[in-house]
C-alpha cells in the first residue's frame, strides 16, 4: 500500500500546472500589445490573428481552427505563409486532443525553425508537457526564449518551469539545476519546477544533502495561499516517503509532522507518519496518526483501510492482547461488510449504471483541453471502490476518451439541427423570393423612376424658356397684376373710341404707364433673388433624383444578390449532413467498445481490490485465531488440568 | 503448455495493439469532426452573410489602461444590430491584443449611419461611455470595420474610433 501512494507521490503534477495556467493566463497584469505577437502589415491579416488569438484566449477551438484556416489562406495569397500559425495549429491540435496530428505538425515547424513568436512557442510547451511529451515540450521552451517577438514577460516563469520539468523528467539532473537557477524564488511555478526536480532527484538516488536543501528551498519560498500550501504539503510527503525509504526515520517525522490536516495529502501523511514511527519502535506514538486518520476521513478511504490493520498489529506488538482482540474482531466486521458490499457492487448492471451516470454527469463538459474536471465521480456505492482508479493513467486516459467521444456525438447531433434547420430556412427564401417577384417590382420602380425624370427634365427646359420671357420669374400675384394691367388698356381704348370732348384720357394712361412701370420695377428688381432660389431648387431636385437612381441600382444589386442567396445552398447542406450521419454511424460503434473496455477495466480493479480485502481480512482472521490460540496455550500451562 | 505461455505473452500485446486501433479511430473521428464543423461554420456564414452584403465589426483595446469595456452596442441607421456584454476573460483578451469579431450583419449597398456606443469603467472605477458615429459606404464587396478603444495619456482618458476598409 505504501507503494501505491509512493507512486501516486511520483505522478508529475502537469494537470495541476495546466489548471493553473489557465489562471496565469488571465494574469492581471497583462499589457502586452499585440505587437508583441507580431503584427502583420495587411490590416486584414492583422484582424485575422486578432480574432484567432481572441478565440484561442477564450478556450473556442472550433472558431480557432476557422481564424486559423482563414489566416493561413490570407497569407498564402501574400505568398508569406506563417509559421506562426502552424506552431499554434499544433497547440490546437493538442487542446483537442488530436496528439498525432498535433505531433506530426510539431516536427514539422521545429525543423524549420524560428520564426514563430515568443508567445506561440509558449502555448505549446505547455500543451506538450501536459502530453507528457518532455522531449518536444523542452524544445519549444527553448524555442520560445529565443523567439523574436520576444516572450510576454508574464509567460516568463511558468515557461522556465516547464522547460526545468521537461529536462528533469528525462533526468537530466544537472541540466535542470541550471534552468533552475534562472527563476524567480518566491514564484509558485519555481516551486512546481523545484517539486519535479525533486521526483527526478528522488528516483534517481540523487546525493542527500542535496536533495534534503532543495526539500527545505521548496517548502520555504512557497506562497502562502491555497496553492502554495497544498504544494507544500505535497513537498512534504513526497519528501518523508523518500526519506522513509533511506531508512532516515527522523528526518522524515520532521517532514511529516509538518503537514497540515487541510489537504488531500493529510490522509496518506497520517498513514505514513504512523508506519514512520513504528519503525523507530515508538509503538504507542504510532497508533495517534492513525487514529486521527481513522476520526477524519471516511472508512473506505484506502488510507484507512489500511490503518486498520495497523492499529491492532501495533497493539499486538506492546502486548496489549486484549485490546487488540478487540480491533481485529471490529475490523474482521468491519471488512466482512466491506467485502460484501464490494461483491454486490461489482455487477454488470451496476456498472453499467454508474457508467451511464457519469457519462451524464460530465455531458456539459468539452472536448480535449477543457476536460479538466473529468476525473470527478459520482457519489455511488461503486464509486467508493473505485475512486482509487483516478490515480490510474490508463484509466482516466479511456474515461476521456469516452467523454470525448460523448461530446463528438453530441456536437453532431447539434450540427444536424442546425442543418435541418438550415434546410427550412433555405426553402422559406427560395419561397420568398420567387413569390415577391424581383424582376416585376423593379421594372414598375425603374418606369417610376423614368416619369419622375422626365418631370425634372421638363422643368429644366420650363426655366430655360423662363429666361427669354419680359415677365421672367414673375410671382402669382405678379401675374394677377399684369393680368389686370392688360384688362386696364382694352377698357382705355374703348373710351379712346368713344372719344366724348369733356373727357379726358391722358391722366388715365399715365397712371397706367406709373403703374405699369411700378410693376416691372418690382419684377425686375425680384427676379435675381427669384432665379437664384428656382435654379437652387431645381438643382436640389436633380440631385434627389440622383439618389433616388443609385438607390435602385443598389437595390437592383442586393434583388440580384438575394435571389442567388439559396441558389447552390441546398446541396451544400445534404452533402454535409450524409457526412455528419456517417460520422455518427461510425462513433457510435467506437462509443460501445469504449464503454466495454471501461465497465472490464473497473471490474478487474474490484476484482483485485477484492483480493486485496480479502486478503486483509484473512490475515485479520489469522491474528485473531494465533492470539486466541496462544491465550489458549497459556492457559493450558497455567491450568494443566483444562488440558487433561 | 509452451503454446499456452505463448498465448499469455500475446494477450498484453493484442490489448495494445486493439488499444492503439481505437486510439487512431478516435483520432480520425476528431479531425471529420473538426473539418465538419468548420464546414459547417462557413457554410453558415455563406448563408448569414453573403461577401457581397456582409459587414463585420471587431474591436480592439489599444492598452486598455484608462478604459476597461463592460458593453457595446452598435446600431447602423439607427437601428440595433450588435450587443455584447464582456466577461472578464474576454477583456483579458482583449488587453493581450487579441481582436473581438463582434459578429457580421448584412448591409445594402450604399451609405450607412454607424454608431457605436462602449460602455464600461475608467481607471478609477468610475463609470464611463465611449461612443462614435460615422457614415459608411458599403460597396459589393465585404465592409470590414473595426473599434478600437485608445488610451490618451495626455487626459488619463480613452475614445472610440472606427476604422473601415
Amino acid at each position: 500500500m505504501r507503494r501505491l501512494f509512493f507512486l501516486f507521490l511520483l505522478l508529475p503534477l502537469w494537470s495541476l500546472a495546466a489548471e493553473t495556467s489557465e489562471n496565469e493566463l488571465l494574469d492581471d497584469a497583462l499589457d502586452a500589445e499585440l505587437a508583441a505577437l507580431g503584427v502583420a502589415d495587411g490590416e486584414e491579416l492583422r484582424l485575422l490573428r486578432g480574432n484567432f488569438y481572441y478565440s484561442y484566449l477564450n478556450g473556442q477551438y472550433y472558431r480557432t481552427l476557422y481564424y486559423l484556416d482563414q489566416w493561413e489562406k490570407a497569407e498564402g495569397a501574400e505568398g508569406a505563409p506563417e509559421l506562426e500559425a502552424e506552431v499554434m495549429r499544433a497547440a490546437v491540435y493538442l487542446a483537442l486532443g488530436l496528439e498525432e496530428q498535433a505531433e506530426a505538425k510539431f516536427f514539422a515547424v521545429a525543423e524549420q525553425g524560428g520564426g514563430a513568436s515568443g508567445d506561440a512557442w509558449y502555448f505549446l510547451a505547455q500543451r506538450l508537457l501536459n502530453n507528457a511529451d518532455y522531449d518536444g515540450a523542452e524544445i519549444a521552451a527553448i524555442n520560445s526564449l529565443r523567439a523574436d517577438p520576444a516572450l510576454s514577460p508574464r509567460y516568463e516563469q511558468e515557461l522556465r518551469s516547464i522547460l526545468v520539468s521537461a529536462v528533469a523528467q528525462q533526468n537530466r539532473i544537472e541540466e535542470a539545476k541550471s534552468a533552475l537557477a534562472g527563476m524567480l524564488d518566491k514564484s509558485i511555478w519555481t516551486g512546481y519546477a523545484r517539486y519535479n526536480l525533486i521526483l527526478a532527484m528522488i528516483r534517481q538516488n540523487h546525493k542527500s544533502r542535496d536533495l534534503e536543501a532543495l526539500i527545505d528551498e521548496a517548502v520555504y519560498y512557497l506562497p502562502k495561499d491555497e496553492e502554495g500550501r497544498s504544494l507544500r504539503d505535497r513537498v512534504l510527503l513526497l519528501a518523508g516517503i523518500a526519506a522513509m525509504e533511506r531508512e532516515k526515520h527522523k528526518l522524515a517525522n520532521r517532514y511529516f509532522r509538518e503537514i497540515s490536516l487541510e489537504t488531500v495529502f493529510s490522509a496518506p501523511a497520517l498513514l505514513h507518519y504512523g508506519w514512520n514511527l513504528l519503525a523507530e519502535w515508538k509503538y504507542e506514538d504510532a497508533i495517534q496518526p492513525w487514529r486521527i486518520l481513522q476520526r477524519m476521513y471516511d472508512p473506505y478511504h484506502p488510507a484507512v483501510v489500511e490503518s486498520l490493520l495497523a492499529v491492532p498489529h501495533t497493539l499486538e506488538l506492546v502486548e496489549a492482547v486484549n485490546q487488540s482482540v478487540l480491533a481485529y474482531e471490529r475490523i474482521e466486521d468491519n471488512l466482512s461488510v466491506m467485502v460484501d458490499e464490494l461483491r454486490s457492487s461489482n455487477q454488470p448492471e451496476l456498472l453499467d449504471a454508474w457508467l451511464e451516470e457519469w457519462r451524464l454527469t460530465n455531458a456539459q463538459q468539452d472536448w480535449g483541453w477543457e476536460r479538466q474536471q473529468l476525473t470527478d465521480l459520482q457519489d455511488s456505492p461503486v464509486t467508493r471502490f473505485t475512486q482509487g482508479l483516478l490515480d490510474d493513467d490508463a484509466f482516466v486516459r479511456q474515461l476521456a476518451v469516452l467523454h470525448d467521444l460523448d461530446r463528438i456525438q453530441a456536437d453532431l447531433a447539434d450540427m444536424q439541427r442546425t442543418l435541418a434547420l438550415w434546410d427550412e430556412v433555405l426553402v422559406v427564401r427560395r419561397q420568398h423570393l420567387e413569390n415577391l417577384g424581383g424582376d416585376a417590382l423593379l421594372d414598375q420602380m425603374e418606369e417610376r423612376q423614368m416619369d419622375v425624370l422626365r418631370k425634372v427634365l421638363a422643368v429644366q427646359d420650363k426655366l430655360l424658356d423662363e429666361d427669354e420671357t419680359v415677365f421672367s420669374y414673375a410671382s402669382e400675384s405678379d401675374k394677377v397684376r399684369i393680368e389686370r394691367l392688360r384688362n386696364v388698356v382694352g377698357y382705355v381704348t374703348s373710351l379712346q373710341k368713344i372719344g366724348t370732348p369733356t373727357r379726358d384720357l391722358a391722366p388715365y394712361k399715365e397712371r397706367w404707364r406709373r403703374m405699369r412701370g411700378i410693376q416691372l420695377w418690382d419684377i425686375y428688381e425680384e427676379q435675381p433673388q427669384r432665379k437664384w432660389d428656382t435654379e437652387r431648387d431645381h438643382m436640389k431636385l436633380r440631385s434627389e433624383t440622383d439618389s433616388l437612381f443609385a438607390q435602385l441600382e443598389h437595390t437592383r444589386t442586393s434583388m440580384q444578390w438575394a435571389e442567388s442567396s439559396w441558389r447552390g445552398f441546398p446541396e451544400q447542406v445534404q452533402n454535409i449532413q450524409a457526412r455528419i450521419s456517417a460520422t455518427q454511424a461510425l462513433i457510435s460503434t467506437i462509443q460501445l467498445q469504449q464503454a466495454d473496455v471501461l465497465k472490464l477495466y473497473a471490474s478487474e480493479y474490484m476484482d483485485d481490490l477484492d483480493r486485496r480485502l480479502t486478503l486483509y481480512l484473512s490475515q485479520a482472521r489469522l491474528a485473531l485465531a494465533r492470539l486466541y490460540d496462544d491465550s489458549l496455550q497459556k492457559h493450558v500451562v497455567e491450568n494443566p488440568e483444562v488440558g487433561q | 503448455m509452451r503454446l499456452l505461455l505463448i498465448i499469455a505473452l500475446l494477450l498484453p500485446q493484442l490489448s495494445l495493439a486493439e488499444d492503439a486501433a481505437v486510439r487512431k479511430e478516435v483520432l480520425a473521428a476528431k479531425e471529420t469532426v473538426l473539418e465538419l464543423n468548420r464546414d459547417l461554420y462557413e457554410l453558415e456564414r455563406e448563408l448569414l452573410s453573403p461577401a457581397t452584403t456582409r459587414a463585420a465589426f471587431n474591436l480592439t483595446l489599444n492598452h486598455g489602461e484608462y478604459f476597461e469595456p463592460l458593453s457595446i452596442e452598435i446600431s447602423v441607421d439607427d437601428e440595433l444590430k450588435v450587443q455584447h456584454l464582456y466577461t472578464e476573460r474576454q477583456v483579458k483578451a482583449l488587453r493581450m491584443g487579441a481582436v473581438q469579431p463582434l459578429g457580421d450583419i448584412n448591409l445594402a449597398p450604399g451609405k450607412h449611419s454607424v454608431r457605436a456606443v462602449v460602455r464600461g469603467v475608467d481607471h478609477l472605477g468610475q463609470g464611463r461611455e465611449l461612443s462614435v458615429t460615422e457614415m459608411v459606404n458599403k460597396t459589393s464587396k465585404p465592409l470590414i470595420t473595426e473599434l478600437v478603444i485608445v488610451d490618451r495619456d495626455d487626459l488619463q482618458s480613452a475614445r472610440v474610433q472606427l476604422k473601415y476598409w
